[in-house]
């Protein structure tokens, strides 16, 4: 019998329905066919994901025979017989185990990963493009000498990731590229370029001015002067100055006076609350709208990193002289906090290249060379300086719309214009812009103005020429010289220690000498060269300090002069000074440091700042009830926060009040700064901190305490006492009363490691960790911050260290690898780290893999 | 000895959709499907490709199911899709079901066609 027409036909539309669904994406969906392929799509990865015993692989390019051998935390020990072997095999092994975030920290820097991730990347894409970033980095390639030992070590890296990336069979692709539909891209010593800046944007943009031009366009410029200072009214520096405790100057906050007008002007029509401001430094917008899931709020929050303030952000630092250690050795210890992600920024590894290099740390994969680690003679980690190093300019240019010329001393330059194209997964054109540079960098608009920006990051040529350096140094000195010598951006505060006892501190970048009064945090005139950046700092002027008498030395982005001696502008508004107090105030009171005793500092959930606040609250409400205007709900919560050890534990239970006071406080106490409800015209203002409020408890009169909502005029006392009450109330309503389980701080603070694109079954959230806003271990927000690689190394022989970082070595969501350091990093563990000093010296039970890389030719 | 015939052929067919989908990529389903159909010009055939595309896939699958790391994976392609990680399974064998099904049915279809015109057939060849 002859099949029926009607049968065909229908059979006809199924197949090419099916078809269509299998081979081409679908809205959110990849291609079906691809995916679901039980050879190449995601059912390969669970039986690809797991490292052979032993093999051996031909990587092109390798001289002699490498060894690289994993240990059991799958930490690769690199033995190689010269050191562009070593970063050839250290590209392979990264890109085995970190692959497709190789490829996005890339794609980051470069402004391409809509390519990846489709039309959700465009906001982030166009502002890193328009940052000048990409154009930089093609810039700084080019100057690069190709023959210099330190390029063939980055192109050795390349080739080596580059031969995983060739040799690799779609079945073997990790899982994120076949859940977006795409093969790996292969590196090329760009992206490395890339990476660099990176590093830069997430750590050495700010926005000084537009907060400041903000504040003085609603209190005038007095007040916002004294709102957001040069310098830090609490004094405890960085380069110690002899202080024994902080030392709190006198700072006079004005009333609030008229707005600015001028300020006022400059930010009208610039966009909805001050857009287009914001919008200069990397202030991505919140309403990106996803592709796959929430990947497009993961993009953003990779993307722009740290650039949103969150103190979770920022970064701990300290070592100690022999003298103060219990084994008579120099102890260091590093604690960078940045966005928590899965896979984590960080990969462990060890690199050893018989009599030239053995050093042991962490490398961002991507990035040829270890960032922070240890050699066999120094130490050395760092913690962000957070110097102004970012500069804006208002230029005179001859078409308000599409200018070609800009001012300068009178006549006029050319602008460079360069078209910029976004392109779609599939090769579809996104969006072409066009930006506009100057000798200054990149120019956009901002209202009717044209803005340019300075900024070291576009201005670093040598940057990949230090973590090669650094592991080379015989001593701590001579590490931060080496560093000095190339390293410019982002500024960091970088801590050294070695095996002869000696520990030094340097605040390592360039940082840019202006002309007038120096300062960076005011526009500046654009249309004359006399506005521009008259030098840069002797390395002789920087924040340093070795061997101090103390025995001791700590960084926690505070500020790092005592203004008393070096009053020039290094920065403004820097961050609070709580946990370097801490710090400081830990190692002082312990002699005999042990690298335990490291190890729990670093844990350590006591808080400067609640030691400050919460007796100013007690005594408040205690004040008030004196003077007989005392309040029952006061004198409650200012009893239940007297029960608090002000310690940030995970079963504390007193801790979410304080905060819930904390946050009424700063919005009470700074009303002025807040919009009018119904002003749509107004711009949100970044509140002063915290730092500031403890400077203002010295004024208890000052008509900033006084809350203009409320028909009473309060000061100090009445504002403390008000704000304690109603902290109690809002705290009750939501958590319930003070007894209940939902006050316990593991209930209410968590840390949220997300991964890469943001997919939930790939990321590990609500995981409780001690710590709060200002402690050592930082813990706010929505706690996708927090420290992203403990490390503490006693400068003995042999060395001895101990790290770990939330996360796996593997990049691999289905490797038992990806996750294995999480639930021992929420406790303040540590790992101790294995160091074996040639390829044959790990016991088998610390051996779990082995892979030689041959020359090829050999098998 | 028919039967045998036909449970080798049936055998052959599979190893064809396996070998197909291991040495070139998924694509391939329809195209043996097709020749199938072509070859058995017997109205079994669109439910003979299916079920030896099953036997195939859920074969190429044994690898993955047999690993130690299977579940999790079910788990995160749960999370990840709008159905279950079994769903995800699911919709593998189903893709594979309708694609050899709906490719040997048009298959002989068109064969049907073509042999009632037998004119039109000897015109165009």
């Amino acid at each position: 019998m002859r099949p029926s027409p009607f049968g065909t036909i229908l059979a006809t539309i199924v197949l090419a329905g099916t078809l269509f669904v299998a081979a081409r994406p679908a809205g959110p969906l990849p291609a079906l066919g691809p995916l679901l392929d039980p050879v190449r799509g995601v059912w390969s990865n669970s039986w690809l994901s797991s490292m052979p015993a032993s093999e051996g692989v031909v990587l092109p390019g390798m001289t002699a025979e490498t060894r690289v051998v994993y240990d059991d935390r799958a930490v690769p020990h690199i033995f190689a017989s010269n050191t562009e072997d070593a970063y050839r095999a250290l590209g392979y092994a990264v890109a085995r185990d970190r692959l497709f975030q190789i490829e996005l920290q890339g794609r980051a820097g470069a402004g391409t990963l809509t390519a990846l991730v489709g039309p959700a990347a465009l906001p982030v894409d166009r502002d890193t493009r328009r940052s000048g970033m990409p154009r930089a980095a093609e810039n700084r390639l080019k100057l690069l000498d190709q023959t210099s030992p330190q390029f063939r070590l980055m192109q050795a890296y390349v080739d080596g990731a580059n031969a995983y990336i060739g040799a690799l069979a779609p079945a073997q692709y990790p899982i994120e590229y076949k859940l977006l539909g795409h093969a790996p891209k292969k590196l090329t010593v760009l992206d490395v370029m890339h990476l660099f800046n990176r590093m830069g944007a997430t750590l050495a943009s700010s926005r000084n001015e537009f907060e400041h031009l903000a504040a003085s366009s609603r209190v005038g410029r007095a007040a916002a002067d004294a709102l957001f200072p040069v310098h830090s009214p609490i004094v405890e520096p960085i380069e110690p100055s002899g202080l024994s405790a902080p030392r709190l100057d006198a700072t006079f906050i004005p009333p609030p006076g008229p707005p600015d007008s001028s300020s006022y002007a400059m930010l009208q029509s610039s966009g909805r609350n001050g857009g287009d401001w914001r919008a200069l430094n990397f202030n991505y917008p919140d309403n990106l709208t996803g592709e796959v899931g929430t990947t497009a709020e993961a993009i953003r929050s990779f993307v722009a990193g740290s650039s949103r303030s969150d103190d979770a952000v920022g970064s701990n630092n300290w070592a100690v002289s022999p003298w103060r250690s219990a084994g008579s050795r120099a102890i260091l210890a590093g604690d960078p906090h940045l966005e928590l992600t899965l896979p984590s920024i960080w990969y462990e590894v060890h690199l050893v290249v018989a009599d030239s290099l053995d050093v042991y740390g962490v490398t961002i994969p991507g990035l040829p060379g270890v960032v922070i680690g240890f050699s066999q003679a120094a130490a050395w980690t760092f913690t962000n300086t957070g110097a102004d190093v970012m500069d804006y300019y208002v230029e005179t240019v001859d078409d308000s719309v599409s200018p070609t010329r800009y001012a300068l001393d009178g006549t006029w330059r050319p602008i460079e214009r360069r078209e910029e194209k976004f392109w779609g997964p599939y090769g579809k054109l996104l969006q072409v812009d066009t930006l506009r540079f100057n000798h200054r960098g990149p120019i956009r608009k901002v209202g009717s103005r044209w803005i340019s920006t300075r900024w070291t990051v576009l201005e670093a040529t040598r940057d990949y020429e230090a973590f090669d350096a650094a592991a080379r140094a015989t001593s701590a000195s001579e590490l931060l010289d080496v560093m000095a010598m190339s390293y410019r951006a982002p500024a960091q505060n970088i801590l050294a220690a070695d095996t002869g006892g000696n520990i030094a501190i340097r605040s390592t970048g360039r940082f840019p000498l202006r002309p007038g009064d120096g300062r960076g945090d005011h526009l500046r005139d654009g249309s004359m060269s006399s506005s521009d950046w008259v030098g840069d700092w002797p390395v002789a002027d920087y924040p340093q300090s070795l061997n101090p008498t103390q025995g001791f030395l700590a960084s926690a982005n505070q500020e790092p002069f005592d203004p008393v001696f070096q009053p020039r502008y290094f920065g403004a508004n820097w961050e609070r000074p709580w946990r370097a107090i801490r710090i400081n105030t830990l190692l002082q009171a312990d002699s005999s440091i042990t690298p335990d005793r490291m190890r729990q500092f670093q844990a350590d959930p006591g808080s400067a700042r609640a030691d400050v606040f919460v007796p100013a609250f007690i005594a408040a409400s205690a004040a008030t009830t004196e003077a007989g205007n005392g309040d029952a709900r006061a004198s409650q919560a200012a009893n239940l926060l007297g029960e608090w050890d002000r310690r940030y534990t995970l079963d504390n239970r007193r801790a979410v009040l304080f905060e819930e006071a904390m946050r009424q406080l700063a919005r009470r106490l700074w009303d002025e700064l807040t919009p009018d409800p119904g002003d749509s015209t107004a711009f949100d203002i970044a509140l002063p901190s915290d730092m500031m409020i403890a400077a203002l408890m010295a004024d208890p009169s000052n008509v900033w305490w006084d809350d203009r909502r409320t028909p009473r005029t309060e000061q100090r006392d009445q504002l403390l006492s008000a704000v304690l009450a109603s902290s109690l109330d809002s705290t009750i309503k939501r958590y319930g009363n003070p007894d209940s389980d939902k006050w316990i701080w593991s209930n209410v603070r968590h840390a949220n490691i997300r991964h890469l694109l943001g997919i939930a079954a790939f990321s590990r959230l609500e995981i409780p960790v001690p710590g709060g806003s200002g402690t050592l271990w930082p813990s706010t927000g929505n706690g996708g911050h927090g420290p992203s690689w403990r490390m503490v190394v006693e400068l003995s022989t042999p060395r001895k260290a101990w790290a770990i970082y939330p996360g796996g070595q593997s990049g691999d969501p289905l490797s038992p690898r990806y996750d294995d350091r999480i639930a021992k990093w929420a406790k303040g563990e540590l790992d101790t780290l294995r160091l074996p000093r040639s390829a044959d010296a790990l016991s088998a039970p610390q051996r779990t893999a082995e892979m030689r890389l041959l020359p090829a030719g050999r098998q | 000895m028919r039967s045998t015939l036909r449970l080798v052929a049936l055998v052959i067919l599979v190893a064809a959709f396996a070998l197909g989908i291991w040495y070139v990529a998924w694509w391939t389903i329809p195209f043996i499907g097709g020749a199938w159909a072509l070859a058995r010009r017997s109205r079994r055939a669109p439910l003979e490709a299916s079920i030896a595309v099953l036997v195939a896939e859920g074969a190429l699958l044994l690898p993955a199911l047999r690993s130690s790391t299977f579940s999790t994976l079910l788990d995160q392609l749960g999370g990840v899709f709008p159905v279950s990680g079994a769903g995800v399974v699911g919709v593998t064998l189903l893709l594979a079901f309708v694609l050899a099904y709906s490719s040997a049915r048009v298959v002989l279809g068109m064969v049907g066609i073509v042999e009632q015109n037998p004119r039109k057939r000897r015109t165009t060849s």
